[in-house]
């Protein structure tokens, strides 16, 4: 599993420079919780500089009047369908694009590409009004429905490539067992593929959970905003509170840092077992 | 932790399946529900307008009010869209000018309220040359024709200034004249103090700054260029106040008056460095009373005039105007849509917003919820301004791209790579080529 | 789209095809194939989302750029006008020039770190290599609005910490307010970039190092190769199929960059820091022109293709010559 016995473990110095780069990292987040608990005239006094006592007050005042409550609970309802349906149909639309032949599937391909690479702001106001038409807008099925539709380029072509890796054999095996296409690809293919799917569905929570402008077009109704539209809340016209806007930058990082740490530990075992074999 | 995630989606969706079938029962009995947009996103400013609202409702049982508020920003781009599909708000902010109320004004998004101005008298509470601001005729005119909208909130640019920071430097009182003030700035950069707080990352201090400076020029009596320029009837930019005022701007900036890293902090940040005690002088809105409030040395003050200047003209207007859409199709909806935008300009609500420090375009009749100095400052000039029809003009409201033509510019003009001429004449440009898409 | 095109995106498809490392991904036909319809099961469910919810609005907005439309009334077709006026708009020189200037930081920069320390990183204890993973990482996880934020912060000249510790030791004169300095603000921004970046690289980099058979490395090092040189014959040749994703994924993360740009300069200050998007967004939703901001966005989506292909022409010569 470790790569010890390839090459001689890093010297001193490259380990400090590899740790120099992790706290880069972090550095940020912790100056940003640090201001998330100051009072607005702590702010101008430093970044360094200690409040005299912790302001917690902002953290209420960005729960009560930012409602991240409602927010949170949208973010959640709109993420956890968006990855597993999205994974689901990546992998079913990349298992045909790595084995099996249909019409067109170069220009098929290219049209999901070009998904990729249009950028939303590009087609979101044709995009309201067919959801108009359809009468979608101000639902929880539009900010689902868009986001699986935005994924499905990515997710195909991740689990297309990752399914051309595998080794024939196991499938020819497979195939010689009697195995039907759906049993390969749910019994041979899925297990092998559970760190892709790990890294695939760690990517999509990430992208839908952050997702900015489709909530904010599509969607019109408080109750159905999702948290990054309520991270910009405290954003007025002309009036600017550091602290209060901070703390809800702060609840809106911390579900996803959280989930993110859950999430990591499969990820890597994903990863690490992979490499075992 | 997954397991609260999955409890709180099932009770997200047990809470999805309720709010439908409640919005089925409402759509099915037609209650009276108002929906309405505004951008009192601020905590303060959230936490009146919240109030006003529950005041509304017990006053009218039987009425609800659906909310949503939105940035500024987020408003202006979602709004022409959502109405224009028959959708969003049947009362709204909405900002004033071309690009957004004057847009939605020419394709009927919004209705016209001459009845009601005259039914509720609004024409009383509010001065004409505030209501002309959001007048739009039929053939498109800016400033004249039917009403479209009022506004509960005023705003005036002007000069604060930190006492504190003056005496210390030995200036006794605040200066009575723009010579004066010249003269101060002047003894100030002597002193090695920054006479100007200021930030042009964000916001738009440079553009008040800019325009404040420029309209303290020009008497009230002499008003109607600059009317006609803003009503988009034809003028030009090119004036000799505008001249000046550009070239003061850029020596300013080139010659170390304004506090360092001015270019790099947004105008937000400015403000607090203000509060905090940076710089002698801020010219901005009335928008920051909330946050200059905290520091008691502050003062407000109208640009000072010039030698010859009696009335000088006052940068500003109102918040954005209230406004009734078409999704207010029938009369009883746009009844009630009045009723509550009367309730918006009601003394009641003046009085509430003073009480939180804010600064109504009414005057509030409850002297004593005037409790912040600078409001009563600023309610005093705003008098003032009222009687001798010195209220002046945001310059980003002659076209649908001037603010831009602006945030591009100022920032050379500052930086010394663009002369005063050259930023006049792009603004005039500017102006000159939306002249010609509307036929002038 | 043309044939070429075409060509260029499926040499795209599946990383490792490109590669000659494994001949059996050579292969053409699969054991699951079948004849006739059935294949069709599999495409449809997925296309049919992607085709309602993205690629109809896509055809849409290049219908909508050959026109004049304000977003409200019905649009007046202008044919190519909108195409034209962009070759001649000076304002879209500057966003493509801008833009050309981030792909280094979004791109270049990130890439050259993230293949660095995975060499590095590869090779320390387990523990710690997951713990520095963790860390790397952390900065892709985050809505780039909120990044904005924090970094508009971070560079404040009056009170930002950026420029309290050039204070502190001495270099106050390099303390620049960056967000608002013409020269500055472009390398400000892109080093938030490289910032989010370096982490994303760095942990495609190790996955596909762990691809990499074992003894080569030993075969490496029978042959005398030491570390830096087993990185350059070795680690760097077979990580060709992850740079090209690293290097797809992040390029059209440049053309697409709009939230990070606009939340910290808005393209300011004058034009310093305007790209494409952000000039759509302008374009479009403050100044109500939807037909030209969507011709810029479909020059911007060519653009990716074209970027795209020469990265796909690049690396199949950079293989050819390396075997």
């Amino acid at each position: 599993m470790a790569r010890a016995g390839t090459l001689s473990a890093p010297a001193i110095p490259l380990r400090i420079v590899l740790w120099l780069f992790g706290l880069a990292t972090v550095v940020p987040f912790a100056l940003l919780l640090l201001t998330s608990v100051k009072s607005r005239t702590d702010v101008l006094k430093g970044a360094f500089a200690l409040p005299a006592y912790p302001h917690f007050e902002n953290y209420v005042a960005a729960w009560t009047d930012g409602r991240f409550g409602t927010y949170f609970v949208n973010s959640i309802i709109v993420v956890l369908p968006v990855v597993a349906i999205s994974i689901v149909l990546g992998l079913i639309t990349g298992f045909a694009f790595a084995y099996l032949s249909f019409p067109f599937k170069k220009s098929v391909f290219v049209i999901l590409t070009i998904g990729m690479m249009v950028p939303t702001e590009a087609f979101i106001i044709p995009l309201y009004y067919e959801m108009l038409y359809l009468n979608l807008i101000n639902t929880y099925a539009v900010l689902i429905l868009t986001q699986i539709a935005l994924s499905i380029p990515f997710a195909t072509i991740f689990m297309a490539s990752a399914m051309r890796q595998l080794p024939t054999e196991l499938l020819e095996a497979a195939v010689l067992d009697g195995a039907t296409r759906p049993q390969v690809l749910i019994r041979v293919i899925v297990p092998l593929l559970a760190p892709a799917v790990s890294t695939l569905a760690l990517f999509l929570f990430i992208w839908t959970w952050n997702e900015f402008l489709l909530p904010l077009i599509l969607v019109n109704d408080d109750a159905l905003r999702t948290l990054p539209i309520g991270a910009l809340f405290f954003q007025g016209k002309y009036t600017i509170n550091t602290p209060v806007l901070t703390a809800g930058a702060v609840i809106v990082i911390a579900p996803i840092v959280l989930v993110y740490l859950i999430f990591q530990r499969k990820f890597i075992e994903g990863m690490t077992s992979g490499a075992v074999k | 932790m997954l397991d609260v995630l999955i409890h709180r989606l099932r009770t997200g969706a047990a809470g999805l399946a309720v709010a439908g079938l409640a919005a089925g029962l409402c759509g099915a009995t037609q209650a009276q529900t108002l929906v309405t947009w505004d951008d009192y996103t601020d905590v303060g400013q959230n936490a009146v307008i919240e109030q006003l609202n529950k005041n509304f409702l017990a006053a009218h049982p039987g009425v609800t009010i659906d909310r949503t508020a939105r940035t500024f920003d987020d408003l202006s781009m979602t709004l022409k869209l959502t109405v224009a599909a028959g959708n969003g708000p049947q009362v709204t902010k909405v900002n004033q000018g071309a690009a957004d109320q004057g847009t939605m004004v020419k394709q009927k998004l919004l209705l016209p309220i001459d009845d009601y101005v005259k039914q509720y008298g609004w024409d009383k509470r509010l001065s004409d040359s505030v209501l002309a601001r959001m007048r739009w005729s039929d053939a498109g005119q800016f400033g004249e024709g039917n009403d479209y909208g009022i506004s509960g909130l005023g705003e005036m640019v002007g000069l604060y200034y930190n006492q504190k920071v003056l005496s210390d430097a030995g200036i006794a009182t605040p200066p009575k004249t723009f010579e004066e003030f010249i003269a101060d700035v002047d003894a100030l950069k002597a002193k090695g103090v920054p006479a100007f707080a200021i930030g042009t990352a964000k916001q738009h201090i440079a553009l008040h700054m800019l325009t404040g400076i420029e309209q303290a020029h020009i008497d009230a009596s002499n008003r109607k260029a600059l009317d006609d320029l803003i009503y988009g009837r034809g003028g030009t930019f090119k004036t000799q106040a505008a001249l000046d005022a550009a070239k003061l701007m850029a020596h300013w900036a080139k010659d170390g008056y304004f506090i360092d890293g001015y270019s790099g902090i947004a105008g937000n940040d400015a403000v607090q460095l203000f509060v905090a005690g940076q710089g002698a002088f801020l010219l901005d809105g009335t928008w920051y009373f909330g946050d200059m409030q905290t520091n008691p040395d502050i003062h407000f003050m109208a640009i000072p005039a010039p030698a010859g200047v009696s009335k000088p003209l006052t940068v500003g207007g109102i918040d954005l105007s209230w406004s009734i859409t078409s999704n207010a199709k029938d009369k009883a909806t746009q009844d009630l849509a009045a009723q509550y935008m009367d309730y918006m300009v009601s003394p009641e609500a003046a009085n509430a917003w003073a009480a939180a420090g804010f600064f109504p375009s009414t005057t509030p009749t409850d002297e004593n919820a005037v409790k912040s100095s600078l409001l009563k400052e600023g309610l005093a000039m705003w008098k003032v301004l009222t009687d001798n029809n010195a209220l002046g003009h945001y310059a980003d409201w002659a076209s649908p791209t001037m603010l831009k033509t602006y945030d591009d510019n100022m920032p050379h003009l500052l930086a010394g790579d663009m002369t005063p001429e050259a930023f006049v004449d792009a603004l005039d440009a500017d102006y000159q080529a939306y002249m010609k898409s509307i036929g002038k | 789209m043309s044939a070429t095109t075409a060509q260029t995106i499926d040499g795209e498809f599946g990383p490792a095809t490109a590669s000659s490392a494994r001949p059996r991904l050579q292969q053409t036909t699969s054991v699951l194939d079948r004849a006739g319809g059935g294949n069709l099961l599999y495409v449809i469910p997925g296309l049919l989302i992607y085709a309602v919810f993205v690629f109809l609005p896509i055809l849409a907005a290049v219908v909508i750029s050959l026109t004049e439309w304000n977003g409200l009334v019905v649009p007046t077709f202008v044919g190519l006008q909108n195409y034209i006026n962009l070759f001649s708009d000076n304002e879209f020189y500057i966003a493509l020039r801008n833009n050309a200037a981030f792909i280094v930081f979004y791109c270049v920069v990130p890439l050259a770190i993230g293949v660095a320390l995975a060499a590095i990183i590869s090779n320390v204890g387990n523990r710690e290599r997951m713990a520095l993973r963790t860390l790397f990482f952390l900065p892709y996880i985050m809505p780039t609005a909120v990044l904005g934020i924090i970094f508009q912060w971070l560079y404040n000249p009056a009170f930002g910490p950026f420029n309290q510790i050039l204070k502190a030791v001495g270099l106050g004169r390099l303390a620049l307010p960056w967000l608002g300095d013409f020269t500055w603000v472009l390398p400000a921004v892109g080093a938030v970039a490289v910032w989010y970046f370096f982490g994303f690289c760095m942990v495609v980099f190790l996955s596909g190092m762990q691809r990499i058979d074992p003894s080569l490395f030993d075969a490496a090092r029978a042959d005398g190769a030491r570390g830096w040189q087993t990185f350059w014959h070795v680690t760097l040749p077979q990580l060709m199929p992850e740079i090209r994703v690293v290097l797809l994924l992040t390029i059209i993360a440049s053309i697409k960059s709009f939230d990070l740009i606009f939340t910290m300069t808005r393209g300011g200050p004058g034009n310093a820091t305007l790209v494409p998007n952000i000039y759509m967004y302008e374009l479009g939703f403050q100044l109500n022109r939807y037909g030209y901001a969507a011709a810029v966005a479909i020059v911007g989506a060519i653009l990716v293709f074209v970027i795209n292909f020469a990265i796909h022409q690049g690396m199949r010569r950079l293989d050819r010559s390396a075997n």
